[in-house]
């Protein structure tokens, strides 16, 4: 809390009323709020998964372990598969990024640049995807993919995560795509470069940004699904992350040791993203809203 | 939308030009890959489950055909809790949109002031918002814990209640927990925007009104608020659609029960396909909620348009 206080006198060199103390005083109390509550719970879990079976759950509670416990870390990796599950949530995102961007890249550049007589039904039918709700569909989905025979196969939630991310991309990438001038191709195709060569080579290194935008919120949202994988994984050696701490959470005596261990774990990669590119989530959000 | 709507009247403009090249083959290969997945597993499931829902199809004749008229919509009707489920789902849009905003909203205003370190503490306050819905349910699921959870350990030790409360399985007070626990994770989105929206407010404005011996209050009541009001209002909407869509944490911390008290819409209809049950009934239970949808879109577009049209 000090700390905050003082670059803030530093930065308002006005006369110091009582006034503007007690403001300020409570501008720092008020953000300091803030920053407990964001922090709490991710505090809380940490603690939890650092006490032994019988402390965590003592009432009153205890708020540090009398001796700290690392055994939940260790079962959770040694006996709960951990790694497996891991692997797994990463081979699925990943996957699911890559192909979002790829087929994304090829259908925005399309849209941005070729000349063809179904141009606004494309583009319509992309669009008003993003009025159907998610849940929609989920009845007939589940019934297509249990007539291929493919519940409980990694495959699936791939196609579908995939299939429901390409929509709102296409539309984020066309931005991309608008802001490079046209006159960058034109040279290419004077030069004699055939279109897949200068989207290739010329078009798509310049919308590089923007595809690195798409995979990042798309690995975001694959990491973080839980309803499709839910869904479509029932064995032990294909669940995904939430999967397996989906299925830690329907049991009568909820270990709570493992499962904050497990759960603050499988965060990681997010917050570790978050922590790296937060001025770029930060800015895409922004601008998607002040420029809407 | 209306941005991205320019972006593409922008390039399809130009597209009569040179530029605009007409490779059909090529075009047909680029738009395959995208046309065909969403067809596939957006729309056809979207029209499949208009006809599901006027088909008798269970989990034991799973790819029947056979039409039995509005008997999915009864059985629905009389499913115990349905009247709770929309209850809940007003109950859960308003308090989760409500709360994201005022704190949010708050938030953004505190953070106008510059001060060392503001990057870092933007980094964790911000941060819940990157996380799985899901797992921090499941954070929220421990804190709010009957038995040994802290947050009844904190309240006793305050005073402010004198025996343990079960947060999550006493209807009418679980429901406003999963809340909290959303409001943590969207105040931030509410945060971000209406940063973004504040800076957009012409700085002259303030000035001149400090001139004129304008108090903070009067600022923002003149000032800023009608220049950020069609941001905040479309932002509003548009996460009410989306906050309608996101089920998740309902997943972790109650899976809508105990006797659906916590059930929304959404949740309700992923939680029975997972069960395995009446597919006829859970696709109308999903064409209600689509017209539902329709509508709450249509209000979205009429106002964004309204609102633009007013500046």
């Amino acid at each position: 809390m000090n700390t905050a206080a003082k670059p803030i006198s530093a930065v308002y060199k006005k006369k110091v009323t009582p006034k503007k103390v007690v403001g300020k005083t409570l501008w720092v109390l008020v953000l300091a709020a803030f920053l407990v509550f964001s922090l709490f719970p991710f505090v809380w879990m940490f603690i939890t998964s650092i006490k032994d079976s019988k402390e965590i759950f003592t009432f009153p509670v205890q708020y540090w372990p009398s001796e700290v416990y690392w055994g939940n870390y260790i079962e959770v990796i040694t006996e709960g598969n951990f790694f497996t599950y891991f692997i797994n949530s990463a081979v699925m995102s990943i996957s699911v990024a890559v192909l979002v961007a790829i087929i994304v890249a090829m259908a925005s550049y399309v849209l941005s640049r070729m000349h063809f007589k179904f141009k606004p039904a494309v583009f319509a039918f992309f669009m008003m995807t993003q009025m159907l709700p998610a849940a929609s569909g989920v009845a007939p989905v589940y019934q297509l993919m249990s007539r291929l025979g493919m519940i409980d196969n990694m495959l699936t939630v791939i196609i579908i995560l995939t299939a429901s991310n390409i929509s709102f991309n296409v539309i984020l990438l066309l931005g991309f795509y608008s802001s490079v001038p046209k006159e960058v191709e034109e040279a290419a195709y004077v030069d004699g470069a055939s279109e897949t060569t200068t989207f290739i080579k010329i078009v798509l290194p310049l919308v590089i940004p923007g595809v690195m935008t798409v995979m990042i919120m798309t690995f975001l949202a694959a990491w973080n699904d839980v309803v499709t994988s839910v869904l479509y994984i029932n064995s032990r050696d294909k669940m995904t992350l939430p999967v397996a701490i989906y299925s830690m959470i329907g049991k009568y005596n909820i270990a709570w040791g493992s499962l904050s261990a497990s759960t603050l774990m499988a965060m990681l990669p997010a917050v570790v993203l978050f922590a790296f590119l937060k001025n770029f989530f930060v800015e895409n959000l922004a601008a998607g809203a002040v420029k809407g | 939308m209306q941005n991205q709507l320019k972006d593409f009247k922008k390039s399809f403009g130009g597209a009569g030009r040179a530029s605009g090249k007409s490779n059909y083959p090529l075009i047909a290969l680029f738009l395959l890959p995208s046309v065909l997945l969403v067809g596939v597993f957006v729309y056809y499931p979207a029209i499949r489950g208009i006809f599901m829902a006027f088909q008798d199809v269970k989990s034991y004749n799973m790819f029947s055909t056979e039409w039995c008229g509005l008997d999915n919509f009864r059985t629905l009707f009389k499913t115990a809790g349905y009247v709770t489920q929309w209850k809940n789902t007003f109950i859960w849009m308003i308090g989760c949109v409500g709360g994201e905003l005022i704190l949010g909203f708050g938030l953004a205003l505190l953070l106008q002031k510059s001060f060392k370190g503001k990057g870092l503490y933007e980094g964790i306050v911000y941060m819940p918002w990157a996380l799985s819905g899901f797992m921090v349910g499941i954070m929220w699921k421990w804190i709010f814990n009957g038995s040994g959870g802290v947050l009844n350990d904190l309240l006793m030790r305050l005073g402010i209640i004198s025996a343990p409360v079960n947060w999550l399985t006493t209807p009418g007070l679980n429901l406003n927990a999963i809340i909290v626990a959303k409001v943590w994770t969207g105040l931030a989105f509410f945060a971000i925007i209406s940063s973004a929206a504040l800076k957009t407010v012409p700085r002259e404005l303030y000035e001149s009104a400090e001139l004129d011996g304008a108090n903070a209050f009067q600022k923002f009541r003149n000032i800023t608020l009608p220049g950020i009001k069609t941001i905040m209002l479309m932002t509003i909407l548009l996460r009410a659609i989306q906050t309608f869509g996101s089920p998740d944490l309902i997943y972790s911390m109650t899976q809508g029960g105990p006797a659906n008290s916590s059930q929304i819409v959404t949740s309700f209809i992923y939680l029975n396909v997972m069960k395995g049950g009446d597919y006829g009934m859970i696709s109308a239970a999903s064409l209600i909620m689509w017209v539902f949808i329709m509508v709450c879109s249509a209000i979205y577009i009429k106002a964004t348009n309204a609102l633009k049209a007013g500046d």
